[in-house]
């Protein structure tokens, strides 16, 4: 059953990809314009170039990506799960969360370039900081929300604190993580392209605004592909943990 | 033997104050079994909570075996209306996570929660989900977690409610046979009239808000084969009844 799901994910992304590409088949006959290259030209051009040029970069940008939104999951989800199970510990970090989470933190790039230097770690930071963020919200309101009695229970079997944390409030938190880290992938790959399109000679969104420049669309589009192939491929290492680690939500 | 001196709570909240128990003083042998039965709202759960050990009693105290109850789990057992079981864990997951807790190695948990199981019904369905069984199977698995820790006393808190009448009662037979061969001591809230009285040697009337002891009724029948079918249960029926204001 389980190898018949994961066809059938094959076969449905196969056949999203092929809509999209008519779509995108008749936009680009109808502009006429070398802007907008037709699908095939862009892949082929993808695939010629991916396991050359095109690798480094998309390396690079998975390795920023991976790295913030681990990083930022690892801190974000221990603290929300506390945060929404502490009151006291809430009462004082909830209003500086609420008032920081609204405040759009990509304008501090200019700040954090300046503070970290060109290199990996403010793009890692930036993108790590927005996520976090999210993460955050989700997983202490999907704490607050654990049912009394779930703890109750958990109680009178004589468990203690930690024990509560692993057994119930965790797993019982765990889909609205993954679903948080679904809509933070989205927002991570968009900072990415941010942090990547200025000062640096690495990454996909250098090597999209590059190409660009270079008035080089097949190419350009070639890295847009490989941002969305990115995209796609973490998307489905979540979905592939969701069906792993929530199996009894979809009974 | 479980004693209860004045027992009294009041939930402090934000504005209000909600008195749920006041005064309740009782006495339950060892062995012995209590139902509890009131208005919804009384505090039949508070109650059952303050012997559990989760709840700390306002003013009062409770005192079982001359010990005050104050970390769940050791000798007492608390089965719950709905969110008893975790819906992440498969039944045998659920079902041995008391021992889990205590520390219990792999092997001794199966050694104590494998016969339980089969000997409830459970044996096909260890690597279920609780979604996956119907709702008197899941009762069962909450009782099978609580009888692996092999408790002194079992409180239950409705444990029967959302049942069919069937399950219901098959239940019933099934839970005084428990309390039989394993000599437990039973304190169990129902909103049931007639399971009340079928599990209760004494039955404890609460009066509405704040809950308090309205008549405690020792009914000695109880236990004793096709107690069901007797006069006297359906006299007992009736006593209640009148008791809790139901109009016949
Ligand atoms: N955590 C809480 N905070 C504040 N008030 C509470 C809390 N829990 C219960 N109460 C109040 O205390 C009273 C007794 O509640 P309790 O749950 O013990 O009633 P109950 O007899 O078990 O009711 P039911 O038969 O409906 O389950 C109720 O009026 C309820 O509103
Ligand atoms: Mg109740």
């Amino acid at each position: 059953m389980k190898r018949n799901s994961l066809w059938k994910k094959t076969i449905e992304i196969f056949a999203a990809t092929l809509i999209i590409m008519v779509f995108w088949y008749l936009l680009a006959i109808y502009v006429k314009n070398n802007i907008l290259p037709t699908p095939l030209e862009a892949m082929t051009e993808f695939f010629m170039i991916f396991s050359g040029i095109l690798w480094e970069h998309f390396y690079i940008s998975a390795f920023r990506v991976v790295i913030s939104i681990i990083a930022a999951m690892l801190l974000a989800v221990p603290l929300g799960l506390l945060l929404g199970r502490e009151e006291k510990l809430d009462r004082y970090i909830a209003p500086v969360v609420y008032l920081v989470y609204p405040i759009p933190k990509i304008v501090f790039l200019p700040v954090v370039f300046l503070l970290m230097g060109l290199g990996n770690s403010p793009k890692i930071f930036m993108i790590g900081l927005i996520v976090f963020f999210q993460i955050l919200v989700t997983t202490r309101d999907a704490s607050k929300g654990v049912p009394m009695q779930n703890i109750h229970s958990m109680t009178s079997l004589g468990a203690v604190k930690w024990q509560i944390y692993y057994h119930v409030v965790w797993p019982a938190c765990l889909p609205k993580i993954l679903t948080s880290l679904r809509i933070s992938l989205g927002t991570a790959i968009a900072v990415l392209f941010f942090v990547e399109s200025f000062a640096t000679t690495e990454g996909l969104g250098y090597f999209i605004m590059d190409a660009w420049s270079m008035a080089a669309y097949s190419q350009m589009f070639a890295g847009i592909i490989g941002m969305s192939f990115l995209g796609l491929i973490l998307y489905v290492v979540l979905d592939m943990i969701e069906a792993k680690w929530c199996r009894w939500q979809y009974l | 033997m479980i004693n209860s001196y004045e027992l009294s709570l009041t939930y402090n909240q934000a504005e209000n104050q909600v008195d749920a128990l006041k005064d309740v003083t009782f006495e339950l042998a060892e062995g012995e079994s209590m139902s509890i039965i009131g208005p919804s709202g009384c505090g039949k759960s508070t109650l059952l909570f303050i012997i559990a050990g989760l709840l700390k009693p306002t003013s009062g105290r409770v005192v079982i075996d001359g010990c005050e109850p104050d970390a769940p789990g050791a000798e007492t057992a608390l089965i719950l209306q709905d969110y008893g079981l975790f819906p992440w864990k498969t039944v045998y997951d659920n079902a041995s996570l008391g021992l889990k807790v205590k520390g219990y190695n792999r092997k001794e948990q199966q050694d104590i929660v494998s016969p339980i199981l089969k000997k409830l019904g459970l044996a096909d369905f260890v690597n279920s989900y609780p979604a996956q069984l119907s709702g008197g199977q899941r009762q069962r698995v909450g009782i099978a977690r609580s009888l692996a820790l092999k408790p002194k006393i079992l409180l239950m808190d409705e444990p029967l409610s959302s049942l069919d009448a069937l399950t219901r009662e098959t239940l019933q037979h099934f839970i005084l046979d428990i309390w039989k061969e394993h000599k437990l001591t039973l304190v169990l809230v129902t909103h049931s009239i007639e399971e009340a009285v079928f599990l209760g040697k004494k039955i404890c009337v609460m009066s509405d808000r704040p809950g308090m002891i309205q008549e405690m009724i020792a009914n000695p029948m109880m236990g004793m084969p096709g107690y069901r079918q007797q006069q006297e249960f359906h006299g007992m029926c009736s006593r209640l009844r009148r008791l809790l204001g139901v109009e016949e």
